[in-house]
Formats: C-alpha cells, structure tokens, sequence
C-alpha cells in the first residue's frame, strides 16, 4: 500500500496516534491480564475506555478499519460491563486477537499513514466480534445498568471507577489542557488555520469523552459547549479569529479549575453525607474552591458561565442570555452587547468576576493534581552518566597528592558534608530510573494465557511482588530470559491432563511468578508445580550432544541442572521434543551474564521446578577490590571475590603440562596469572613473588595471580569505548580515585579463557 | 569507485554544514615521520599532552588502550602503528589529537602537532591509486596543496570503520569456543 501524503502537521497528529494507540493497546492488554485471575469491573471498564479513546482519534483522522474494529469490540465489552460479569474466555480470546489485529492496524499507520490494507481482516474480526455478541444476548438480556445522578463538580468512586483511574484521568486532562491552552494560543497569532482547530476539537473531545465516563457532568459540559463551539469553527460556520481562541483560552482556564477542584468520593461516603455541601472546609482545594465561589456571591457551582454571572448582576435578562446562548458563534460577552442586552461596562464588570473565579489561589491548587512528568530516558542517562562523574571527580579532589601529609580537619568536615550530599543525589538518581515490574509481569500473564489456551494445559498464573522496582535498562534483559522459562514451563514443565491425574495433581496447574528483594539483589523466581527436571534424561542429551567431559555420576545436581543452559543442548528439534526443558535457555544465562545476575534452579521430580533469577540492584554501581598487575589496574566485583592470600611453596603444585594448582585447605584450585592472560608487560609471572586472589563466578572457583591489591571501593561502571567492542575477560572500566582507569574484570568469562 | 564516493559523501557535508563554514576547509595538520597530515577541523575535539594510558588486553598493537579525558574513556590508536610505520619513543613533542566521529571519541598519538591551515577544494587532488595498498594509502581522502608543500588529508571515519579491528572484536565467543 502506498504511503499517503499529508502535511506535515496531519504527520505530527499521526504520529501521535500512534505512539498513544499502542500505549493504549498495551494498557489494555495489561488490564486484561488481571482480569484472567479475578472478575474486575475496574479492568474492563478501563480497557472500554482505552477502546474508546483509540476509536475516537481514529475516526478523527479517518481510519475506517481502526474504528470500525474498536466499535465492535466496544460493544462486545459493554455487553459484560451492563451484564456485571465476568469476561468469558472465548471472549476474552477474541479481545485479544482484536487488539493483535489493532496493533497491526495502527503500525501499517505507522508506515504508510493509513490502514485501508487491513480493511479487509478488520472487517472479519468485526464479524467475529459481532456473533459474539450475538451469542451473549441470546443466552440472555442484561440489564442495562442504572446510574444514580451525582452533583457537579464531584467524581464518585464505585466499583467501576476506582481511585487510581480517577487520578491519571485528571493527569490526562492537565496534559490535554496544556495542549489546548498551546494551540489556542497559536491559533491567536496564526489565524486561519484548520487543522489547529481539528487538534483542538481532538483533545477536548478526549477529556468530554472520559469526563462522560467517570460520570463527571460538570467537566462533561464545560467540553461539550467548547467543542460545539470547535465543531463550527471547524465546519467554517464560525470564523477562526481573536475572539474562538479567547473564548478557548477562558474554556481552557474553566476546566483547569474544574479538575483542580474536583472531588473525588467513594459511593458509600455519598450516601451517608449527601446532604453535605460538596466541599469539605479540611480539603484545600475545595476551600479555595469555596472562596471562588464566594466572590462570585453564588454557591454550590464552581465555574458560572458568564451569561450567568451577567443575569446574576442583573445586567443582562435570562431571556437575552438564551438567545445568545442559541448563538453562540462569538463570546456570550460580544453578543449580549451586540444585541444591546448588556452594556460593554457590564460584560468588563462580569469578565473581571469570572476571572476572579480563576484567583492564583485556585490555580496552586491545581498544581497539587500534577504527581508526575515525562522525562526522555536520554536525559536521565546523560544525568546518571554526569552523577558518576562527579562521584570520580569528588574522589579526586579528595585523593588528591597535593593533600598529603597536609593537616586538614576542616577541609575533611567539608568534604564529609559534601560526600553525603552526593551519595543522596546519586541514590536518588538511580531511584528516578527504577520502575515496577508491573508492566513486564503483565505481559508474561498474556503470554501464560495464550500458551495455556494453546497447549491445553489450564494453568492459574499467581503474580506476587509486582510493585518491586528495577532499573529500566535491567528489566530490559529479564523480559526474555522470562518468556522462555514460562514458556518451557507450560511445553515441558506442566504435565499433560491424564499425567496430572495420575498423580493425583489438581487439573489446573499452578505457575508462580514472585520478585522480591534480598539484600542487595533481586530475585525473581517461576515455579511450576509439574513434573520436575529429569537427572538421567538431561545426562543422557548431554551425552548425545557431547556436551559432557566428565564422568557423569561425579556432577552434582545442580551440575547437572546447569546443562540445561548451555546453548548445544536446544539446538537441535528433536531435542527439545523429547527431552525436558531447554527451549532458548542459553539466552536465558546469556541475558542474565550481561547484567551481572545469575539463575538457580530448584526441582524436585514430580513436584516442581522453580527458577530464581538473582539480579543485582544495579548495574551501574558495584562494590569492588582494585588491584594492580603490571603497569595495570583491574577492578574485581566484591562478591565474586573469596580471599586473597599469599601463597606458600609448599601450595604449589605444578602439572606435566606446566600448569599451576594451589593448595587452598584441602581443595586444589587452578592458578592462572592475570599477567599472562592479558599479555600484561611487567606483570608477575612467579606465583610466589605476587597475591593470589580466589575468584569464583557460580560454581567454578581459581585462583588468580596478581602484583598487589590496591583497595576496595565503591566503582562507577563505564562501558569501554565502541570503537574497542567487547573485550574478553572485561566488562567495562572505571575511573579511579586519581584519575586512571580501571578495567572491571568479567570473572566468569576470565575462568572460560582459561579452564575448561 | 570506492575513493570517488567516499569524496561525495565527504563533499556533501561539507555543502550541509552551512553554519560552520568557517570549519568546512580547515584542516589540523601533524606530523608522523617525514610526512605532514590532516584531518578535518570539524572532527577534532582537542588536543592533550600524552598521559598516562591503561593498556587493554587483547587489542591489536596500534589500540594503545585508554585514557581518562576528564572523566570519559577514550580509546587512544597510535596513528604511526596503525600506519604501519615504524614503532618510535614517544618524546616531549608527541600528542593526543581527540577526535570525535559519528558520536565515538577516540584519540590518536602523533608525533607533533603542527598547523591549522585552509585548504580550499579546489586544491585537494584525488589519492593516487597504488596497487598495493599497504596501511596508510586506504586512509587518504585526497592530497592538498600547500604552495609547494603537499599535505595528505586523512577520512577519520576510514580509520575507525576499519574492519581489521572489527574483525578482531567481534564474535569473542568464537574465539573462546
């Protein structure tokens, strides 16, 4: 299909819709998710209302397949939200390819900016959609849900609005209203412009759509007259001048102070004090509220359309105010003038009181509604990559050579103070780039849904320890290394039906996914309560595949687990049909060496399987010894590090092939010197003239000849240049106390350079 | 074929780059042995005295290893190696030209800095083409005329996007296997 011309600010508009659509699609998928465990009006309303809103911005722009599809499913999920019940699975299945199919849709926008190519297959899942609603009403009538009205002014919580909604509503709403204020404040300076007013009329049409939602008439009717008002402008019924976008800006300010001062209620709260006057004298923005209210001598409503305050101050009938309310083409204010029924003194005497409505007071209450903001993450990079800056450079001032032997005490009490400050801005920003795992457990909860549907083994998904939060880069790397432990769990993991049975197993399997601190890692942990690893049928692929050296009974357990990692024993088809599990989990070990982590596994046979992944907090600060070989320094994280000593002849053993062990209590260690590894110039080579550090990554243990240990410190890891790629044995580099460079020594890849 | 494009490209953002004009035909010259070259002003971040480098395993002989430039790593190629010149002391006059190209930093050790000097288009003549084409003649972009002199301008980019390094760093797993 080729790619449709538009202008450039229809490109931008696009653009838009499709960052938020798939935004949007995501959300509803992650609300879907946790409808699998529990029925939630909540989730379903929320995933209407993500429809809802793509619908509409698609009808906006013309994307006949979007809307349509979303009108369907729209209708499908009102069949439940009416009916009050639970989400069927067949239904659900359908929601789920629609919003595969959506997705699709909304990246052939992306590429060509319009989606008429799946035009076609919307059509279908519309059928599909549509005969499930059949279905439903068939089977019976539902009925229709009876709201009560509220007052203005007021959301009320029920099980259908939950708090939290309410909350990024009304954060929507500040941005959208950011937006029109921009746009509006465009539209004075550039007059004429169409395609400015579409935008408005899009983004009042938002808030006017979910205001609908929560019930919220107030802010319903405020959009409502703005946009009848946009609508005309946009039919050209209406010029676009001065007097649209003041009467917008006016509109813009209105609905600030609406959502500023809303209040938010639970259902059972407005039974009992109904006949209490909506604002309560504790809550601050509703005093400010009152206050507003008070100078305008009215009550009860919080934002009086200026016809109003105009009858109020007697300066205008009722009567004229309809009238041109009826008309509505330029500000009330102009037109009441116009036809003689209020004096140009009066509409100043009414503007000056509707603006007092809008007092400073009243818009610091709405700054309170705004929790959070959007930061590119390159910024945020680029502010931790300076923070560790800092951290070196603070240390180099205070390893300074010029300091030493130098009497110092205040200079030390002013560095302390100042040592405190910058490990606070540090933790701080590793605390902004730390988010729950709530986004990533939800996809995994798709994805436990759709290989259970698949593989016909029901499965119950229990998620605990969502709200853990994890640097963003890291949760990047566990996304896979997830998806092929769940997915190996449901293939091999969870046994079939009538294996179930026979061992007296519930039929729906169980599978666990739980993330928790412990101490400085994080481990997230996948149990399924199926069959186990198998210790002979992993030892006898193993063997098949040649991946055993030694002799089999000598491997412990976990030994034996750690085969399943190793990237030969998947390769190949027949191995992953007939043996246990090993489906990808070579990426599963390689995605977890790359952020310093690792994975250990559990089983018991019959029982179950349970994976923990062992994932440091961060990756950008670690805990390390530095240590010098050669003209060389070299940095080895703390707990990769047993002891160091040095070595005595009588340790020493040496090969027929030249090769060195050490004697460490009993159990003999490999000695490899770092010197000869790296090809370091003026390194040790003679173990008993260096230090001899005890290295161990998982299981392997050596030991490793070095000059001399310099010190232990908190390292800021670096990566190394691009232009240098991956070094062996090396992942990344540090700056020192004094300014050189430190390489951070990788010890499980420094072991496989040299052991087998 | 390939040294014509390579000009066009280079030529291209030479006319892109409208407001630093004053850059476009500015050229810093050093010396490596008996020869004077130069690189394009506009990739040249500074240039430091020679400092202390940390040696990285396993890099070709030229990648000397990397220095601390005010708190970011830059990896440090010594131009003369990479040249495939003769290995000589480094001296009181040696230096670091800090270059950055597509976002990277590296910097290069030459023997001694000269001048920044203009040197318009019209005055650059193509590379001549040798058959054998041993180190450095793969890095000319063009010879430039100095009055008498003839300086040899060098594509940074031709240097970095080498693929001797790149096949020396990039598949470690297959080298360990």
């Amino acid at each position: 299909m080729a790619k449709r011309k538009v202008d450039n600010q229809t490109a931008e508009i696009i653009a838009s819709f499709v960052a938020e659509g798939f935004e949007r699609l995501d959300d509803a998928e992650a609300q879907l998710g946790q409808l699998d465990k529990s029925c939630n009006d909540d989730c379903l309303n929320s995933v209407f209302r993500l429809f809802h809103s793509v619908k509409g911005s698609a009808g906006f722009l013309g994307f006949e397949a979007i809307k349509l599809l979303t009108h369907d499913a729209e209708t499908l999920l009102e069949v439940f939200i009416k009916g009050r019940e639970a989400l069927s699975p067949d239904a659900l299945d359908v929601i789920y390819q629609t919003i595969d199919l959506l997705r699709k849709m909304i990246q052939a926008v992306e590429r060509d900016n319009n989606d008429d190519e799946l035009l076609d297959a919307g059509r279908a899942q519309a059928g599909i959609l549509r005969s499930c609603v059949a279905a439903i009403a068939q089977a019976k009538t539902a009925p229709a849900a009876v709201l009560s009205p509220t007052p203005a002014n007021v959301i009320v919580l029920s099980e259908l609005v939950s708090r939290d909604m309410v909350e990024r509503f009304l954060v929507e709403c500040a941005d959208l209203v950011d937006e029109v204020e921009r746009k509006a404040l465009v539209l004075v300076t550039t007059m004429d412009s169409t395609a400015l007013v579409n935008d408005l009329f899009r983004a009042v049409h938002t808030i006017k759509g979910n205001s609908g939602f929560f019930d919220f008439a107030s802010l319903e009717g405020l959009c409502m007259s703005l946009e009848s008002h946009l609508d005309r402008a946009r039919r050209g019924e209406v010029p676009i001048n001065e007097s649209l976008a003041n009467g917008l800006i006016a509109g813009v300010d209105a609905i600030r102070s609406c959502i500023g001062t809303v209040e938010i209620r639970a259902e059972t709260e407005l039974g009992q004090d109904g006949a209490e006057p909506p604002a309560a004298p504790s809550h601050g923005q509703a005093k400010a509220a009152m206050s507003a209210n008070a100078a305008l001598g009215g009550q009860g409503d919080f934002f009086k359309p200026l016809g109003e305050i105009l009858v109020g101050i007697g300066a205008a009938s009722e009567d004229a105010v309809r009238k041109a309310l009826e008309m509505q083409e330029r500000p009330i204010g102009e037109i009441l003038v116009a036809e003689g029924a209020a004096s140009p003194a009066d509409v100043e005497a009414a503007l000056v009181i509707q603006k007092a409505a809008l007092s400073p007071e009243r818009r610091a209450a709405e700054e309170v509604q705004r929790k959070e903001i959007r930061v590119d993450t390159a910024k945020l990079d680029k502010l931790f990559e300076l923070v560790g800056e800092l951290i070196t450079a603070e240390s180099m001032v205070y390893n300074s050579p010029d300091l030493a032997g130098l009497k110092l005490d205040n200079f030390n009490k002013a560095y302390l103070s100042l040592n405190k400050i910058s490990r606070e801005i540090q933790e701080t920003t590793m605390m902004i780039r730390m988010i729950p795992l709530e986004a990533l457990f939800h996809k995994m909860s798709r994805l436990v849904h759709d290989l259970s549907r698949k593989t016909g083994k029901p499965a119950e998904f229990i998620v605990t320890g969502a709200e853990t939060e994890m640097d963003k880069n890291v949760i990047e790397q566990v996304s896979d290394p997830l998806v092929h432990i769940l997915r190996n769990a449901l293939d091999h993991g969870i046994e079939d039906g009538p294996r179930r049975a026979a061992a007296g197993k519930s039929a729906t399997a169980s599978i666990r996914l739980d993330a928790r601190y412990e101490g400085s890692e994080i481990w997230i942990s996948v149990r399924d309560d199926g069959a186990g690893l198998d210790r002979e049928r992993i030892l006898r692929k193993a063997q098949d595949r040649g991946l055993l050296s030694v002799d089999p009974e000598t491997l412990s357990d976990e030994e034996v687990w750690k085969i399943i990692f190793e990237p030969g024993f998947s390769t190949s088809e027949k191995v992953t049909e007939v043996s246990g599990r090993g489906v990808g989990m070579d990426v599963v070990r390689k995605n977890l060496e790359r952020i310093r982590g690792r994975v250990d596994i559990r089983t018991e046979s019959g029982q179950f399987t349970e994976f923990v992944l062992k994932i440091p907090l961060t990756m950008a600060i670690i805990d390390g010894i530095t240590l010098r070989a050669g003209g060389n320094f070299y940095s080895i994280p703390l707990g990769d590090i047993l002891e160091f000593f040095k070595v005595a002849p009588a340790q020493l053993t040496e090969t027929d092939r030249g090769e060195m062990t050490v004697n460490v209590r009993g159990s003999l260690l490999p000695l490899m010197a770092l010197g000869e590894i790296f090809a370091i110039p003026g390194a040790v080579r003679d173990p008993l003239a260096g230090i001899v550090i005890i290295i161990r990554n998982a299981e392997r243990r050596a030991c490793l000849l070095i000059d001399e240990v310099v010190g232990n410190q908190q390292i800021v890891v670096k990566s190394l240049s691009e232009y240098l790629g991956k070094v062996e044995g090396i992942s990344g580099c540090s700056i020192l106390g004094d300014g050189t460079v430190s390489f951070i020594i990788d010890t499980g890849r420094l072991m496989s350079l040299r052991l087998e | 074929m390939a040294e014509t494009s390579r000009r066009e490209t280079l030529d291209d953002t030479i006319v892109e780059d409208d407001n630093e004009d004053t850059q476009a035909d500015k050229y810093l010259f050093f010396r490596i042995g008996k020869e004077s070259y130069g690189i394009g002003i506009r990739h040249i971040i500074e240039i430091i005295e020679l400092q202390k480098i940390s040696a990285v395993p396993d890099m070709p002989d030229y990648v000397k290893g990397v220095i601390n430039l005010r708190g970011k790593v830059i990896p440090i190629v010594d131009l003369r190696l990479r040249f495939t010149l003769e290995e000589r002391a480094y001296d009181d006059r040696t230096c670091i030209v800090v270059t950055e190209i597509g976002g990277v930093r590296i910097g290069f050790i030459v023997d001694t800095v000269e001048e920044v000097m203009e040197i318009s288009e019209a005055n650059i003549e193509p590379p001549p083409r040798f058959k054998s084409a041993s180190g450095k003649d793969r890095y000319i972009s063009g010879l430039g005329k100095a009055g008498e002199a003839v300086k040899i301008l060098i594509d940074v980019e031709k240097i970095i996007e080498d693929e001797e390094i790149r096949s020396l760093v990039e598949d470690p797993a297959t080298k360990s296997a």
